[in-house]
């Protein structure tokens, strides 16, 4: 049994207020979330349905140009120029008028991520909760994801997919931790897509990611697939190897190579194959192995549901395999969300944060909230659950 | 190798209370190379003091530039969210 | 079992053959049989099925097929032939449809606790009145630990090593003595690659760690002791790979742990 109404809200409110920064890769993001106050979360496992209320959700993305990744200096820069007035839009949006009142914590991204901009967000956080006097909470970015999409989606106990540029785990909850199942042995599947958007090319406007699916989707010739290596190794993966030989074949496209074989017909000199082809052989390799890793951990928890969070969430073709696995699994579910939730931002840190923060975890001296690169999902303790 | 070169600041502030935020917000944060920079923070009344010691000047110019990226955002937080 | 599953197999099979489903991995449904198509006294076998899966290019999938049981099969007839190593023995293979032919292993748990894979075996002991660390436990976890160092040090690898692909059989239902077969090489190779060899010995730990992480640190202890055993037989040389592998074992853990996740 939890109760998750030990910590009274502040205010003489029936109801607590989390402000939540998230900063840890090229998206900053700052959310306003509420929970009520209800009967059923003093006893039970209910912290996937807090019955949240999204007061806002605003977010700026630091997109570089065509061609580029984004670096930790510059995207520390971006985040300090837009993390004061992105909170000022956020509590105002919300209706928040009195921050010292209103608000019962401050959550923000510990880690894991790039240290710069997690720092230049951290710096906010600290001055906000030093000028309001309102405590800190620090949250695993991963944590974060999770904890919306159960929110989200209501899904009680699922296998979780966490897929984004700097992660890919298979996550399944067991006595108070999210232990990772399976995850990449090298890169991570978001990294890879936007390092080969990179190699194309192609636009980082909205993101890398979703451009390769709309090249992917307007591929021809669906029957025939490009062969590329299959890399699952158990219940991991690794993609370094197919982000290499599908770089190179890229490469040999664009600079004519005609001996390339695969590339070129060898009487017509004619390319047999499209940039819209190397994405759709990408996503459908790359897919598969994410769904077989998925399907293994499944196996091995029994489990028949599958969240998937994460900036990868978004794509519709890993949705729409993962959901065909499930259903062949014994009838199973995907649970997904949208982009408001599947990409980084400040809502899922202020929603996980408030869960710690309710279960007696905030921040008690200052030296708490130094920022950290490295931050296993399994090293948070999740009180909030059973 | 001693840390030559200096470099001490003095940021005024509206309020005692406001240096001491400040001097609390950049505090925490573990310093890379601790043998080749040093940084303090104190509060005098309204104003920040931080002392820099280091190695080198570029070294100085680059943790100096930091803190006071820092600084900005501690600054700007307090006129628009106080 | 999924209907269509079913009704695949039992289309592809002799009418008439009788097949009991007995489990559904992640991969291959597995069945067991009392009847051999051609083999005149039989027994009881086991018949793996890998079913095309509907989520995957139909090249993906048919490659991924014919690959995984082909594998299969040339290792196991391989490892068959290893002194000390414990495998199924091969019986038939259709790698084009996804079959595998293979001697039946294992027996029911006392109690109704289910089938005698490591996982249910640990899970037996960790119930109740069972003790997690009695000698039983720990000789058949160090024995376990030798099948994989025999394994590793003929130059191959499991690729899948979790407690629902280590089978206790015993030679008879009163003996308190099991001895481990390793199963399931669907993901298995050949291999000199200390890297594959450490990279086994993670994804097992963290199988451990991950359903048993009461006990798991013994667990892994004992598993590592009975594994080194193995490499300790073979004098310098063997201590030399040894201290290789634990290396680079600790190396992979330590990588899971420091990966740098951003995003």
């Amino acid at each position: 049994m939890v109760n998750l109404n030990a910590v009274a809200p502040g205010g003489g409110r029936e109801y607590y207020v989390a402000l939540g920064l998230e900063g840890s890769a090229n998206k900053l993001g700052v959310g306003v979330v509420k929970h009520p106050v209800v009967g059923k979360h003093e006893g039970g496992d209910f912290s996937y349905d807090c019955e949240s209320q999204i007061l806002s959700n605003v977010r700026d993305t630091y997109i570089t140009p065509a061609g580029e990744g984004f670096l930790p200096r510059d995207t520390a820069r971006h985040h300090k120029n837009w993390c004061v007035r992105l909170i000022k839009q956020a509590l105002e949006e919300a209706g928040i008028q009195n921050a010292a009142k209103d608000l019962d914590v401050i959550c923000f991204t510990k880690g894991p991520g790039m240290g710069a901009p997690l720092h230049s967000v951290v710096v906010a956080a600290r001055t906000c909760s030093l000028l309001w006097g309102v405590p800190l909470v620090g949250v695993n970015h991963c944590v974060g994801h999770i904890e919306m999409g159960r929110e989200i989606t209501k899904a009680v106990d699922p296998v979780v997919l966490y897929v984004s540029g700097g992660n890919t785990q298979v996550i399944a909850y067991s006595e108070k931790r999210y232990r990772i199942f399976g995850e990449t042995l090298d890169i991570a599947i978001g990294n890879c897509l936007d390092r080969f958007a990179r190699t194309l090319r192609i636009s980082n406007y909205p993101s890398p990611g979703y451009n390769i699916e709309q090249l992917a989707l307007n591929c021809k010739k669906k029957d025939t697939l490009l062969e590329l290596p299959y890399t699952v190794k158990g219940m991991d993966l690794s993609m370094s190897g197919i982000l290499a030989y599908i770089d190179n074949l890229a490469k040999d496209l664009f600079r004519d190579n005609r001996k390339n074989r695969q590339l070129f017909d060898r009487d017509s000199d004619e390319a047999k194959i499209s940039v819209e082809d190397l994405c759709f052989a990408l996503q459908e390799n790359l897919f598969a192995m994410l769904v077989e890793i998925t399907e293994r951990a499944m196996a091995h928890v029994n489990s028949n549901q599958v969240l998937i969070v994460g900036g990868v969430g978004c794509n519709l073709r890993l949705q729409e395999m993962m959901q065909q696995m499930c259903q062949d699994r014994a009838n199973g579910q995907v649970h997904a969300t949208d982009e408001r939730f599947c990409i980084d931002n400040g809502v899922m840190i202020a929603h996980a944060g408030l869960l710690q923060y309710r279960m007696g975890d905030f921040v008690k001296d200052l030296s708490e909230t130094v920022v950290t690169q490295k931050f296993r999902t399994d090293e948070v303790y999740v009180a909030w659950r059973e | 190798m001693a840390l030559e070169h200096s470099l001490d600041l003095q940021i005024p502030f509206e309020t005692p209370q406001q240096a001491q935020i400040a001097v609390k917000v950049l505090k925490p944060d573990p310093i890379l190379r601790p043998d080749d920079f040093e940084v303090d923070y104190v509060s005098n009344g309204s104003v920040l003091e931080v002392k820099f010691r280091s190695i080198d000047d570029r070294v100085l110019r680059v943790g100096v530039s930091s803190v006071i990226n820092s600084v900005k955002t501690v600054v700007e937080a307090m006129d628009e969210l106080s | 079992m999924s209907e269509d599953v079913l009704a695949k197999v039992y289309e592809y099979l002799t009418p008439g053959l009788p097949v009991v489903p007995i489990a559904q991995g992640a991969e291959a449904v597995v069945f067991t049989s009392e009847k051999h198509p051609y083999l005149p006294n039989s027994g009881k076998f086991i018949l793996k099925y890998r079913p095309p899966k509907r989520y995957r290019h139909p090249s993906i999938d048919k490659a991924l097929t014919k690959h995984r049981t082909i594998g299969e099969a040339r290792l196991l007839t391989k490892l068959f032939l290893i002194e000390g190593l414990k495998v199924p023995k091969l019986i038939a293979c259709d790698a084009y449809n996804g079959y595998l032919w293979l001697e039946f292993l294992g027996e029911e748990l006392p109690h109704g606790k289910g089938f005698s894979n490591l996982k249910n075996f640990l899970w037996m002991y960790a119930t109740d009145d069972g003790d997690p660390y009695c000698s039983i436990v720990e000789e058949t976890l160090k024995k376990v630990g030798q099948q994989i160092g025999l394994l590793h040090w003929n130059g191959y690898c499991h690729g899948d090593l979790t407690s629902s692909n280590i089978v206790l059989s015993r030679s008879g239902k009163n003996e308190t003595s099991w001895q481990p077969y390793l199963i399931d090489f669907g993901l298995g190779s050949t291999t000199d690659s200390v890297e594959d060899k450490g990279v086994d010995l993670y994804v097992l730990e963290r199988a451990i760690i991950s359903t048993h992480s009461a006990h798991a640190e013994a667990y892994n202890e004992w598993l590592l002791k009975g594994f080194s055993e193995i490499y300790k037989r073979y004098g310098d040389a063997g201590e030399v790979k040894l201290k290789e592998v634990t290396k680079r074992f600790q190396e992979v853990r330590l990588r899971g742990r420091k990966r740098s996740m951003i995003g």
